[in-house]
């Protein structure tokens, strides 16, 4: 369960109408165009976002087995995957780090080389720290295209259409495959639920959000990122927009004509871009780590979020669900959560190097 | 034209050969024909001189490729085969010219080493800003979305530390856009489409509020790329692209397609023009508006000129006589995001704003 986020800023409830159904085509063999967001089901299946091949796509890993216990540890992570991937490190981005849940194995998605045919290569590390790559074309997979655009659109000279939407997350609850799309046309942004395994003619409800602020102005609002979390019992969203604080929707209510008032929960202050988002129990207690852009790492008590009251006021900086900032933690980049103690993190210096690390959820 | 340096050196770090290779790889006989060789030719690292069974611990324990001059890093991945005493090491992908390749090769209780690679390429600063959409030099203050083109495919990744809004006294102002860390690209690379921080162009947010919106009416902004910017190739842009916008008054009305004027073709071959009533947004217009015929798409070509103000459409076939329709699609925004019977930024306040945007307006005309 991740989260990445942005635009802490301002307000209040949030309407989520659901507005069509789309269905969303399985693909035969999947190849990845480039890898993205990553998110696991259960049993170690992987799921990718493929933004430019406009998919998502599920990798039966076949890695269920409890990884040795032990910290995973990667000092200079870029340079190592330029080294393995015969390149430099300036030709490498870590597009997102997911933990297998089934294993406790750390899985990286990566693209080597800096243009729009950049290869997608997706990476595993073990306790030794040693990367290996998942060779997602030799394993057994399924996609599920989520491309509704019409055929019609504007095409370049390579026939390849124009319009593409950035898949911003990924998540897997009670069966479905939850999608956060947003185009790079039309201000849009689609929250896309697709039952898995990929089915022939498998529906997918596209959710449209509109967010309420001040309770005057209501604008679309483009899902940044979310994760799924219990909440009073419940399967829900929680979910931060471009725009806006950190929200929360049972999932229930992700049904094609269901009109759905969501419950802002938390101001995170504003000028900070959530980047993910953990949950975890320590001692009894349920919490939420989230880790920033300009906020450091926050530590959200995540004790009955159900009982928040909606934000509906002009709030100066931040107000809603109590956190903490742990100050130790900075420069993280990713963030996901190995057991009940753990997590990795990705971790930015200055100098743009990088290394991924364990640390105690504090 | 390739030129390698190869060094071959036993066990016990003796040299025993250094050898600079121009033009097509060649195989290095220095030691003999039945002595073990390292090579390296179109790619592939070639460890001759091996017999026996294959090693218990894989091929990767005897023959090592690294792509890099840290000891401490992985070694490459990449696929191992045998045959006939040489072992062949081909690379998961091709290596970046520049990246030395050190290969080790154990072999008869000796180690051979040599170090093989391509030059880097000379990188040409060669690429360009091509358009900077809205074409148009006055932006609204709540103008939501530009687009960059450029003449070549863009490296992903460092798009927000590239672009700048700076103000009248030339100050850059302080995180203007909403970051998407995937950047919007289309699929050349080509295009990118930046969002103005929604949380400051919308009313009632404290982003808004506290900072203000990026825009500010009656003043001029400057809009600069840096040109350390690289292109996919990795090379910088050829040069810095600025453009001074004047930003004015806020647009808050759904997009008028009644307000348009349409141009019929008044003959066979002509083109139908329509003029909007204010520019439209690059992208969309060229996308959500088409011309249709007893409920089917016309094909044919779609061009903006004045500045996103006017779309002119060449039918790829000569106009037949009859009824059409302008097929006016309910995303098509204006420079703001507002749509067809639908504002960006909705007053709850005002009933008469609370609209689902048109899903599709039809606008009759006929060829006579």
């Amino acid at each position: 369960m991740k989260l990445k986020v942005l635009g802490a800023t301002g307000i209040a409830g949030v309407i989520a109408a659901i507005s069509l159904s789309a269905t969303a085509a399985p693909t035969g063999e999947a190849k990845l165009q480039s890898a993205g967001a990553l998110a696991f089901a259960p049993n170690g299946v992987l799921l990718i976002g493929d933004s430019t091949a406009g998919q998502v796509v599920a990798v039966e890993t076949g890695d269920t087995a409890k990884a040795a216990a032990g910290k995973v540890e990667v000092a200079d992570l870029t340079g190592k995957i330029a080294a393995l991937l015969g390149t430099t490190a300036d030709q490498i981005a870590v597009n997102d780090v997911a933990v297998n849940p089934a294993s406790g194995s750390v899985y990286m998605s990566v693209s080597r080389g800096l243009g729009p045919t950049a290869a997608p290569v997706i990476l595993k590390a073990d306790r030794a720290g040693k990367l290996s790559e998942v060779k997602v074309d030799a394993l057994k997979r399924s996609a599920v295209s989520i491309s509704n655009a019409p055929a019609a659109d504007a095409k370049n000279a390579r026939g390849q259409p124009i319009r593409q939407e950035a898949i911003t997350d990924l998540g897997f609850v009670n069966g479905q495959v939850l999608v956060a799309g947003l185009s790079n046309e039309e201000f849009a942004s689609s929250m896309r639920t697709i039952a898995y395994p990929f089915t022939g003619g498998a529906k997918s409800a596209s959710i449209e959000m509109y967010h309420g602020a001040h309770g005057q102005y209501e604008t679309a609002a483009p899902v940044r990122t979310f994760m799924t979390y219990d909440v009073g019992g419940k399967p829900s969203v929680l979910a931060a927009y471009t725009c806006t604080p950190l929200v929360q929707i049972p999932v229930d209510q992700f049904k094609a004509g269901a009109k759905i008032k969501a419950t802002t929960i938390a101001e995170l202050g504003n000028r900070n871009r959530p980047l993910d988002m953990i949950a975890y129990t320590k001692d009894g207690r349920d919490f939420i780590l989230m880790a920033n852009s300009a906020r450091g790492v926050m530590k959200l008590d995540a004790a009955k979020l159900e009982s928040y009251p909606n934000i509906s006021t002009p709030i100066a900086d931040k107000a809603g669900v109590p956190y903490e900032t742990i100050a130790a933690l900075e420069g993280v980049t990713q963030l996901d959560k190995v057991d009940e103690t753990s997590a990795v993190i990705v971790v930015a210096a200055a100098d743009k190097s990088t290394a991924l690390k364990t640390i105690a959820l504090p | 034209m390739i030129a390698m340096l190869q060094q071959f050196r036993a066990a016990g770090g003796k040299l025993a050969a250094r050898i600079f290779v121009s033009g097509s790889a060649l195989l290095i006989a220095a030691c003999g024909a039945a002595e073990p060789a390292l090579t390296y030719s179109d790619g592939v690292v070639r460890a001759s001189g091996w017999s026996g069974p294959a090693p218990a611990d894989g091929w990767d324990s005897v023959l090592v490729v690294r792509a890099s001059d840290d000891e401490s890093a992985p070694a490459m991945l990449g696929d191992y085969v045998e045959h006939g005493g040489v072992v062949t090491f081909t690379p998961r992908f091709a290596p970046t010219p520049g990246v030395p390749l050190h290969a080790t090769f154990h072999v008869k209780h000796s180690t051979l080493e040599a170090t093989f690679g391509e030059p880097a390429k000379a990188l040409a600063a060669t690429t360009t800003v091509a358009h900077l959409y809205p074409s148009t030099d006055e932006w609204p203050e709540n103008t939501l979305k530009m687009y960059l083109t450029f003449s070549a495919p863009m490296a992903r990744g460092e798009a927000y530390e590239r672009i700048r809004v700076l103000d009248d006294q030339g100050r850059a102002i302080i995180e203007p856009f909403v970051e998407i860390e995937q950047e919007l690209w289309d699929t050349s690379g080509t295009r990118l489409t930046v969002l103005f921080d929604p949380g400051r162009i919308k009313r009632g947010l404290v982003d808004n509020e506290e900072s203000g919106p990026p825009l500010v009416v009656g003043r001029k902004v400057t809009i600069e790329v840096d040109p350390s910017w690289r292109d996919a190739t990795g090379a910088p842009l050829a040069e810095t692209f600025s453009r001074v916008i004047s930003v004015t008054q806020a647009v808050r009305d759904g997009v008028r397609p009644e307000r348009w004027t349409v141009a019929a073709p008044q003959s066979a071959d002509a083109d139908l023009v329509v003029r909007f009533d204010r520019p439209l947004d690059h992208a969309l217009a060229q996308r959500a508006i088409s011309v249709t015929r007893d409920g089917g798409r016309l094909p044919g070509r779609v061009a903006l000129e004045d500045d996103e103000r006017v779309w002119r459409f060449t039918p790829d076939q000569a106009w037949a006589p009859g009824d059409y329709f302008i097929a006016v699609d309910g995303v098509l925004e204006d420079l703001a995001g507002n749509r067809p019977g639908k504002l960006f930024d909705v007053d709850t306040m005002d009933a008469s704003q609370s609209t689902e945007a048109t899903p599709v307006t039809a606008i009759p005309f006929k060829v006579r």
